[in-house]
């Protein structure tokens, strides 16, 4: 089993009844396999307002999951990520939010591939789940149903890998 | 509160602006008031309100006291993020737009569970940003119970719409996502007929503007010259 099937599979357990969604999340590759069978739900290209979208669904206490083919993307949200979640964490909402996205950092994609998750995340204080290991990954993945915004990301080189 | 009232209060907030005993920048809403309450009397007990910097008349249409207010404008939230969620206002931004989207997956959820309506509140300035354009088009996508609530003063701080950008004519808008638009001063009880989603433009006049350098000014935050 690859990475990328062993993550489609945790997803897969831990999306039922949360609000899945993003672009062709269930449509064509399903985000190249990781969002099949999740039940997301198909949604216009835009961003920074799908990502206050779920800012809005968690401050109503409902627990969604944005999965984003790459997260190059996310800047167009940074309002959302800086003062959106300002305000939530004086707020401290019940319900959870989680933007699940690829890392696609193989130097053939142009300038893009340059950012760096982690940093960009530290900076802004939001907690940031890096998916490098199976061990950990499914109690990592269960995450997303806890209280709160999380961004999680996981690298394109290790999907294709085999699962040890 | 009824608009006399809220008028009153903000009036109130003038006189302690003057004296310099308030510290957050506070954008009053002196000619707002009967938009608010139009607002307000059309929402139920699951509804959710989203506003913006300028919320004061709709936080006391809500049932803010004018003590309430103050005593909030010293916390963290200060003026421009107020917020009352046990009267459904749950979330303010001071950002521009920031709140189309947000007020989307609030209504969103209340989509989910079948119950509940958002509204969200805007400017003639907020609609400049893209954030209302991909939120109505999120509205219209996922149906969602969700009102655009429009105040039109025609200013943004000392610029008026001519000055700045060509005109957006919200009915063509409206019509472009196939969504119900009305304009009124007073839309009062029409509101609660509108379908959603929809958008709802009201001029509005701010007052406490003046002349500076022979130049008129809506004014931006403090004190209001009335």
């Amino acid at each position: 089993m690859t990475y990328n099937e062993f993550i489609n599979k945790e997803l897969q357990k831990t999306l039922k009844g949360m609000f899945a969604y993003g672009q062709n999340v269930n449509a064509g590759s399903c985000l190249g396999g990781l969002a099949r069978g999740c039940g997301g739900v198909n949604t216009q290209n835009s961003e920074a307002s799908l990502v206050g979208m779920g800012m809005g669904l968690m401050l109503a206490g409902d627990h969604a999951v944005y999965l984003m083919k790459q997260y190059d993307f996310l800047f167009l949200a940074t309002d959302q990520l800086v003062n959106t979640m300002k305000l939530m964490r004086l707020i401290k909402p019940k319900g959870a939010f989680s933007i699940f996205t690829t890392i696609i950092d193989d130097a053939s994609e142009g300038p893009q591939t340059s950012k760096n998750l982690p940093e960009f995340c530290r900076l802004l204080d939001i907690e940031y789940i890096s998916l490098t290991s199976a061990k950990h990954i499914p109690a990592q993945i269960k995450l997303m149903k806890k209280p709160g915004f999380r961004i999680f990301g996981v690298n394109k080189t290790l999907l294709q890998k085999k699962v040890r | 509160m009824n608009k006399n009232d809220i008028r009153k209060a903000q009036i109130a907030i003038n006189e302690k602006l003057k004296e310099k005993a308030i510290h957050t920048p506070v954008h009053l809403a002196i000619g707002h008031e009967t938009a608010a309450i139009a607002v307000s009397e059309t929402m139920g007990p699951t509804d959710y309100l989203v506003l913006t910097h300028r919320n004061i008349a709709y936080n006391l249409a809500r049932g803010m006291t004018l003590k309430e207010v103050l005593a909030l404008y010293k916390t963290s939230f200060g003026s421009m993020t107020l917020r009352n969620p046990k009267k459904g206002v749950v979330y303010t931004s001071m950002i521009l737009g920031n709140n189309f989207p947000v007020a989307c997956g609030l209504a969103m959820a209340q989509k989910r569970r079948g119950k509940g309506k958002t509204i969200v509140l805007g400017g003639d300035g907020s609609i400049e940003e893209g954030t209302f354009y991909e939120s109505l088009l999120l509205a219209a996508s996922f149906s969602l119970p969700i009102m655009f609530v429009i105040e039109n003063n025609g200013w943004s701080l000392a610029t008026k719409i001519h000055e700045r950008r060509a005109e957006i004519d919200l009915t063509k808008l409206a019509d472009a996502f196939s969504i119900p638009y009305l304009c009124s001063k007073n839309p009062g009880a029409k509101l609660k007929k509108m379908k959603l989603p929809c958008i709802v433009e009201i001029p509005v006049s701010t007052g406490g503007g003046y002349t500076k350098e022979n130049r008129e000014i809506n004014y931006h935050s403090g004190i209001a010259r009335i």
